[in-house]
């Protein structure tokens, strides 16, 4: 897929740089034989957790992930663009 | 002559009973039972002390090469798109970075300080400052005075190492849930195991990059660069800041946990060495407690034979 097409095709499905760049990178690292495979997965192990504030009240903290692929497929499933599905495809 | 010692004596038995029903049983004079408790206690104060001391020095050995080698992510940023710490902008944004854990001197409450200084400074009419907080210990700070301008709080950064993954998609998270022109990012520059300076970075939205580009602004050379690719200017920007906000983010992350195990450090080796001090000191004041109710003993013993012979 070229650079020039893909730009405006991520943006569309609501990603920012840093996601559209994670998941090339999550690509690549998917591309490395054993055993540099799963030590490079497992340097993309996301955890934190996320309390937003409303009118200087902590809301519920939200769900912390474990996994970026995990976190990624969550946001694109609440994405309710016809590219979403694309994109699916595009991490398998 | 002997009558007067004997009641002397009696009265000395009787006084003795007396104590006996305030102190343990077979407690003579002063009790050292609670000096002995308190020196065990700083004893393991101590050594819990030098353990976590011992933990910090090995994380920080770990961290410290990474911290620096994240160095090389925001220095190109900086090179191309400058650090404009005065520019002047509408919607500021203060993320302030700091730690989980407590016991590690006061690098969060500089950081909670230095952000509180910024938001006194960018602050003015029709001008709106937020506060995004990284770590618990800086939130428990702010949240006293300025609970309004909390937006969002992220906590357990480090329950896994470190890494850009995590951070990037932090970032990734904070850019869809604030809105600014100007992001400051608040945290404590690791310089070496006893110094740390707080720093500010900025990363500035496109748009006023845009504008700080063409209006001969702050950032006068970037159309000097050629742009390669179909991509406009604008995508350009954005693409561009969203990166740059990732990296400096996770140089900063990184920085501040460097910060935050050569803080912890230092604090639990001056709290062994309090502890060690405090222990001489009860030492001192046990063994002469000691001493002196050895000598009463003997004083007693030698008068009352004394007493006994006359």
């Amino acid at each position: 897929m070229a650079s020039n097409a893909a730009a405006p095709f991520w943006r569309a499905a609501g990603m920012t740089y840093i996601t559209y760049s994670n998941i090339c990178a999550n690509l690549v690292r998917n591309c490395l034989k054993e055993p540099f495979k799963t030590e490079a997965l497992s340097r993309e192990k996301v955890h934190f957790s996320v309390t937003k504030f409303v009118d200087g009240n902590p809301q519920k903290p939200a769900s912390c992930f474990r996994g970026f692929v995990q976190c990624s497929l969550f946001y694109l499933s609440n994405v309710e663009l016809g590219c979403g599905s694309d994109i699916k495809v595009l991490i398998k | 002559m002997v009558e007067t010692w004997g009641i002397c004596i009696y009265i000395l038995k009787y006084s003795m009973k007396k104590c006996r029903e305030h102190v343990p049983l077979g407690a003579r004079s002063i009790s050292t039972q609670i000096v002995r408790n308190r020196m065990k206690s700083v004893k393991n104060i101590q050594k819990i002390t030098k353990a976590m001391k011992m933990v910090a020095a090995s994380k920080l050995r770990l961290i410290q090469t990474r911290a620096e080698n994240s160095r090389g992510l925001w220095q190109p940023f900086t090179a191309l798109l400058g650090d404009t710490p005065s520019v002047d902008v509408k919607k500021n944004v203060i993320v302030t970075i700091s730690s989980d854990k407590g016991l590690c001197g006061g690098i969060n409450s500089t950081a909670v300080k230095v952000s509180r200084a910024i938001n006194r400074l960018t602050s003015g009419p029709d001008k709106e400052t937020k506060y995004v907080i990284l770590g618990e210990k800086a939130k428990v700070q702010l949240i006293r005075d300025s609970k309004k301008s909390i937006t969002i709080c992220m906590t357990e950064l480090q329950r896994n190492p470190l890494n850009y993954t995590q951070v990037s998609v932090l970032a990734d998270d904070i850019l869809k849930n604030v809105e600014y022109d100007a992001l400051r990012i608040v945290f404590n520059k690791f310089q070496s195991v006893v110094s740390f300076i707080p720093t500010m970075a900025t990363v500035l939205s496109p748009e006023v990059v845009e504008r700080e580009t063409e209006s001969e602004g702050k950032l006068g050379d970037l159309d000097s660069y050629e742009i390669e690719g179909g991509e406009t200017k604008g995508e350009i920007l954005q693409n561009l800041s969203e990166f740059q906000f990732s990296c400096v983010l996770f140089n900063a992350v990184m920085e501040n946990a460097c910060s935050e195990q050569g803080a912890r450090m230092s604090a639990m080796d001056s709290s062994s060495r309090n502890a060690g001090d405090m222990l001489d000191r009860l030492t001192l004041t046990y063994n002469r407690t000691r001493q002196a109710s050895i000598t009463t003993e003997l004083t007693e013993i030698i008068s009352g034979a004394a007493a006994l012979e006359s």
